[in-house]
């Protein structure tokens, strides 16, 4: 009895979840940008003073946070096709981020060959690279799609 | 689906504008729904139906693919 209580609270907090999905305030978005802008010129600052490694991975962090903070803010007009389309982005992003993942690499080796890099071998992409990548498919789909509706 | 909502709109001399806001969406969304881009949701479908006081099916209909 009290097993099937469980699970019939699962499924209830599941199925209100599923329902629809959830999304930060509006100002969120602006300050996702200003903090996607402020790690840009971080990143970019550090690589002109030198090696900090540390540093480096922390702003990269804070940039991947911020551009998330700016796919999953509500719009000022919200509404069920802009959530569609929200949805629609977020499919065709993870769709894009796996076979960016898994071609990259063979990608990288043909043109190590081309160019005639000394580098050769198998490079394994980073997971902040394959997130990042996806946030981006996913806002520009997202905003193609919102503007040719 | 097709539909007949600017029709429907045009008897209640509603623009886009207010039909949206009527119903609690974007102005865009309204235009999709019109041009046959955005099949609404039930919820949305029923919203307005209470608007033009009209069965959803008088405003709505199945195409051959659907």
């Amino acid at each position: 009895m009290v097993l099937r209580d469980i699970m019939e609270c699962e499924k209830r907090s599941f199925r209100k979840q599923m329902k629809e999905l959830k999304l930060l305030p509006h100002k969120y978005f602006k300050i996702g940008i200003f903090f996607t802008i402020a790690s840009f010129v971080g990143i970019i600052s550090l690589n002109i003073m030198g090696d900090y490694l540390m540093a480096k991975q922390v702003i990269k962090n804070v940039m991947l946070v911020s551009v998330l903070m700016i796919s999953i803010s509500r719009d000022k007009e919200e509404d069920e096709m802009t959530l569609k389309l929200r949805s629609q982005a977020f499919v065709f992003a993870f769709i894009w981020g796996v076979l960016y993942a898994a071609a990259q690499p063979f990608i990288n080796i043909a043109a190590d060959f081309f160019i005639g890099s000394e580098e050769e071998g198998w490079s394994q992409l980073s997971v902040n690279q394959v997130l990042f990548f996806m946030l981006m498919i996913q806002l520009s789909f997202y905003h193609v799609a919102k503007r040719m509706r | 689906m097709k539909n007949t909502i600017k029709v429907q709109r045009a008897i209640l001399d509603l623009t886009q504008e207010d039909l949206a806001k009527k119903i609690g969406v974007s102005r865009q969304t309204i235009n999709s729904i019109e041009k046959n881009r955005y099949v609404p949701s039930t919820v949305l479908a029923l919203k307005l139906s209470k608007l033009f006081n009209q069965p959803v099916n008088q405003f709505f209909e199945l195409t051959e693919g659907d």
